[in-house]
Parts: structure tokens; sequence; C-alpha cells
């Protein structure tokens, strides 16, 4: 059984996103949107200002705390959540395939994802570092394919 | 070594054809009309420059789109070990899956009429997951590559033992796609053209003079239906034509069919434009369901559909296993599936209690009913278009009636039977007849409803729900109620020990 954390370095790259996000869609706004009334206009401008610091700075780094995934020959589990926490947890013997997405620069930036697409779900282990998809990745397919293998029964 | 294998060892990359799914579609909408604008020049070399310096810059948009495709195809890659199967995509957002063999439920191999002078096939491959019933993973290879492939996949190889092969007789086919064809299927069938081919498919219709030719057609069967108003007559000839281009669809999809059962694996092989070749594994099949129509049920025909993630789990197409059988042989078929055969010795059978027949026949009556007002207040108001509305509230009526008769023959057929493994269900969905014979573990959920009416006549309605790649619920009508929670109770033991 092997535990993993979210990669702190797409929390970063999150929290820079997020503020310039909210930047450019006020910049749109104001920009294509003039004929609206301008106290309206304020009023979304410092709503979208408010929503993107709330999340850069408090969400973000308490959800990226949270989340951890358990990864073993018998179950996967995902925790996450900040107020109401969320456990998650599959069967490997329910698994059926698993994809990993990679993002450019995913090395440095931690924007590794692995869905897992089970018989009835699927689990997202998301901004995983590289060295850890890649280990999530080749336990799949060297322990927990070679188990169902074992065990051939589709459903 | 395959033509298209990467310097990597075992990796592949798909068919070259494939570039052109890759390139955008709005090559094709560049190309055409600069290859029709070099029509326009007599064929001379100072034409040809003339031309090519005129679209010089189309050219280089359309070499520029086949570049991106080639680019995309290069980045595309698959391979395969003796556990699973790979396949990489994407340029800027890599995507990597993987297919345990052991989870493949269904792979199809497909051999459309336009790949087949390129030794191409398109590959489709399912597992059990998911809610959206597209294949995981779909690849066009070589066909070199996929007998390569082949002895790793147990689905594709099929089983080692003898098989048993049976041929659909031609009048099969006939018989199947007219009872089996509807217009809603046309109609969606064209929606579906419109929709993907967009611009193209209404320059066609322009060209074919379709507007014109439907007038032409009406105005000589209105010749022949005399008293039948035009507007009516538009309308039948629209939902009849709708009706053959589903037949047509559906003699081109089925014809020559051919099933192939095996111990473990059953191969279904089908079509004249797009052959295609269905390998299932037999354990993933989650039901099997006997349907019949009204005419069908009276000559004691039957169709026999499966569920099974992978089989035919789009809406427009039916999972259909064996396209016309007696209902007698039915059976032995069933057990050739490893399902169950006719129950004989049922721990419980439930049958619809004959005064709750209001149950089973208010949908057809308020219907009738509705019609019946619709078409006084129609007439009232607008009397000037009688001949239209009676021609509607006929239209209307008749399909309700014959409904109303559907679910009157529901009432006297539908039951409830279990045994220790199997939960057999007959009972009618809208006009048609079913027959689900489903392995108890694979009910996922059972729901017991009952008005207050049917509290007190001791009967309620039973809900189903059964496991698959979606689920699917059956409806039994006012069964009951002792011996719907005995079914109830009986496929909880069964969770609670499967849990176990």
């Amino acid at each position: 059984m092997k535990q993993y954390t979210a990669n702190s370095h797409a929390q970063y790259i999150l929290q820079v996103t997020i503020p310039i996000a909210a930047i450019i869609l006020i910049f749109l706004l104001w920009y294509f949107l003039p004929f609206l009334p301008h106290w309206l206009l304020w009023v979304i401008t410092v709503v979208l200002n408010a929503a993107a610091a709330m999340l850069s700075a408090c969400f973000l780094p308490l959800w990226f705390d949270s989340v951890s995934y358990t990864i073993s020959e018998t179950h996967i589990t995902k925790r996450c959540g900040i107020i109401f926490v969320q456990e998650q947890t599959m069967r490997t013997q329910a698994l059926q395939y698993s994809t990993i997405l990679r993002t450019p620069f995913s090395a440095k930036s931690g924007l590794n994802f692995i869905p897992l697409h089970a018989y009835g779900g699927t689990i997202y282990l998301a901004f995983l570092r590289k060295q850890d998809a890649e280990e999530i990745q080749h336990f799949l397919q060297h322990t927990i394919y070679h188990l169902i293998t074992d065990h051939e029964e589709p459903l | 070594m395959s033509p298209y294998a990467s310097n990597e060892s075992n990796v592949y990359h798909e068919h070259p054809i494939k570039i052109l799914r890759y390139s955008a579609k709005n090559f094709w909408m560049l190309i055409f009309p600069v290859l029709r604008s070099l029509r326009l020049y007599p064929f001379s070399l100072q034409n040809l420059i003339d031309w090519g310096i005129g679209a010089w810059f189309d050219l280089l948009i359309a070499l520029l789109i086949i570049c991106f495709g080639i680019l995309r195809w290069y980045c595309c890659s698959y391979s395969f070990d003796e556990v699973s199967i790979h396949a990489k995509s994407g340029m800027i957002l890599r995507q990597e899956k993987e297919i345990p063999f052991a989870r493949i439920t269904a792979a199809v191999e497909e051999h459309p009429i336009y790949l087949r002078p390129f030794y191409a096939v398109r590959l489709q491959i399912s597992t059990a997951s998911g809610v959206i019933p597209e294949a995981n993973m779909r690849l066009i290879l070589h066909k070199h590559d996929l007998h390569r492939m082949r002895p790793y996949i147990s689905v594709l190889h099929g089983s080692p033992e003898k098989t048993t092969v049976f041929h659909t007789p031609t009048w099969h086919v006939l018989l199947f796609s007219t009872l089996f064809s509807s217009s809603f299927s046309g109609a969606f069938y064209i929606a579906t053209l419109f929709f993907q081919g967009g611009r193209i498919t209404m320059d066609l219709l322009e060209e074919f003079q379709a507007h014109a030719l439907l007038e032409d057609v009406a105005d000589r069967a209105s010749t022949i239906f005399v008293g039948v108003p035009y507007m009516g007559l538009i309308i039948s000839i629209v939902i009849l034509v709708l009706w053959l281009i589903s037949f047509g669809r559906n003699l081109l999809r089925y014809n020559r069919y051919r099933i192939q059962f095996g111990k473990e694996f059953l191969s279904v092989h089908m079509g004249i434009l797009n052959r295609r070749h269905f390998h299932l594994r037999n354990t993933s099949i989650v039901f099997s369901d006997l349907r019949q129509n009204l005419i069908m049920k009276l000559f004691g025909m039957t169709s026999l559909h499966i569920r099974c993630p992978g089989y035919s789990n789009r809406w427009d197409t039916l999972p259909v296993l064996i396209l016309l059988m007696h209902k007698r042989s039915s059976w032995t078929m069933l057990e050739k599936l490893h399902m169950a055969k006719r129950l004989e010795h049922p721990i419980v059978t439930a049958r619809p209690k004959r005064q709750s027949f209001y149950a089973f026949i208010w949908p057809p009556l308020i219907g009738l009913a509705s019609v019946f007002v619709v078409y006084h207040l129609a007439m009232y108001l607008d009397p000037s278009a009688s001949e239209i509305i009676r021609f509607f509230a006929l239209m209307l009526t008749l399909p309700l009636l014959w409904f109303l008769l559907v679910r009157i023959v529901s009432l006297f057929t539908q039951s409830a039977t279990m045994n220790e493994q199997y939960l057999q269900l007959h009972f009618s969905r809208w006009f048609m007849f079913h027959t689900i014979t489903v392995r108890r573990v694979y009910v996922v959920r059972a729901d017991l409803r009952q008005t207050a009416l049917q509290k007190h006549y001791g009967t309620c309605h039973l809900y189903l729900y059964c496991n698959g790649p979606r689920q699917q619920r059956f409806q039994l009508k006012s069964l009951p109620e002792e011996a719907a929670r005995t079914i109830i109770a009986a496929l909880s033991e069964e969770v609670q020990r499967d849990t176990a």
C-alpha cells in the first residue's frame, strides 16, 4: 500500500492562473459589454476578483492539503474535501481500464491526471507528480492487470 | 515488421488512412472548390501554372492541414503485450490509455467498403466501464497488424474448441427488417445526415430536386387515393419514405448475418457495405431479451436480443443476436448462450391480478379520449378543415387502438418467475413484448411502488434495475404484493451473499 498526494507545483500554477483568468475575463467584459450599466459591471468585477482571491488564497491550498490517494493491490482510495471530506474507494478487481493524461511540461507543472474507469464509475487521480503518475501506471500494468488476468472475469 | 511500426519495439502507428480523419473537416471544404476550378482550365502546362498561381494560397492552407494530420497521426501510436493494449494520442495534451485484455467484453472489427481497398480495418474495443455507450478504444489498423494482435486478445481469436455456426436465411433478414424498421429511426438517420453533412446534404437535396419530386409523387398518389387530403398524402409519403430508409438501412446492416457460438466466446458477422464482426465474451452478456410484436406473437416468432457492453449499444441500433426464430426453439438458443432455458421449477411465479386491468389499459384509453375531444373541438373551431382533421384523427386512433390491444394481451401474458439462479420477466413496453432472462446477481436494485388503491387490492408495481454499461429498468405492473416482496427479499439475499 502506498499513499500519494497532489503536487504543490500544480497548486502554485493554479494560484497564479486563476487571478490572470479573472483579469482577462474582466477586461473582456468591459471591452465587449460596455452598454451594461456601470454599477453592474463593477459588481461583476468585484465578485470575480473576490472569487479569484478566495480560490487562490484559501480554497486551493486547503484542497491540495486535504487530497490523498491510497493505492494497494485490493483497493484504490481517494480522499479529499475541505468542509465535507469525501472518500471514494474502488476495488481493483472492478477496474476496467485506465488513462493517463499529461500536459506539456508536466514534470515541472504537476499537471498529470489518471482517470481510473471501473465497473460503475470513475475515480480521478488529479495533479500528480510525473514520477508518481508513472509509478501508479507501472503498478497498474505490472501488478493489478496481471492479477486481473489471473482471475479473468470481465464483469 | 509492419510498415507503420515505430523505431521503438512493439510500438505501431495506425493505418495512414487515419491522416484523412485527423485532418480537419475544413480540408474537404477547401480542396473541392479548388479542384473544381481546375476543371475550368483546358489542360496544358501553362494553364496548370496559371491555375497554381491563382490558387496557391488555398493549396498552401490545404497542405498545412494535411501536414497537421500527418503530425497528429505520427503522435498517435499503440502497442500491446501479453497482458494489455496501450494507445497513445494527442500532440499537446498527451493521453495514454491502457486496457487489460481480460477486461475486454467486446471487440468489433469493421470493414467499411471505403477502407477495404486500403487493407484497413476499424477496431473498436469495449469494456464494461462508463455510462456512455461508446467504445473505449478505436483504432484504424492495417489488416496485418490486426492479425498480429489477434492471438493476444482472447475475444478476437475466439474459442479454441469446436464452434457451432448459424447462418440466417435471406427471408429472415427481409422479415426482420420489415418488422423492426420504423419511420422514427429513418427520421433519426436523416437528421444525423443533415447534422453531419451540413451544407453538402442541403446542396444534394437541391440537386436532386427533392421538393419537386415529393410534390410530383403526391400528385400521382392523389389520383389513386381519391378523397384523401393532399396534406395527408404528403405526410403519408414522408412517413413511408422514412420507413423505407430505415428498412434499407436494416437490410444493409443485417444482411449476410452469421453467428458462431463457442464455449467462452461468440462472434456475430453482418453487413454488406460495412462488414462488421462482433466478438463477444459469453460471461459479459448481462441478460437476454426475446422480443416480439403482436404479429410475431400471433405466429409464435421471436427475435433474440442481448445486453452486452460493446455490442450495438447505440440507441439507434438493435443489439440483436438471432434475427428471427420460433419461440419454442429459442430456449435451446438461450441454453447455448449459457442463459437459463424456460424456468421449469420456479420458486416464485407472479402474475398480475385481473382486477387491476385498469393499470394496463389507462394510457391508450386516455390517448383515445384525448383524440376524441381534440377532434370534436377542432371540428367545431374550423369546420372547413374537416378533411385534414379527420385524417389526423384516424392516423392517431389506429396506433392507439393497436396499443390498447397490446396492453390487453400484456395483462394476460405478463409474469415474473424466479429460480435459484435466474429471474425471468415477461412484460410489454410500448408495442413490444419482452422476455428478459437475467442472472439474479445482475439485478442491482428493486423498487416496489403502490398507490392507495393498489394497497387496498394488495397489488403493486415492481421496478427491477439491471446492471450493465447503463442501468436498465424493467417495470412489472400490478403484481401481487406478497409475490413482489418475496422476489425483493430473495434478490437482497443474493446481494448480501455477493458482497460477502
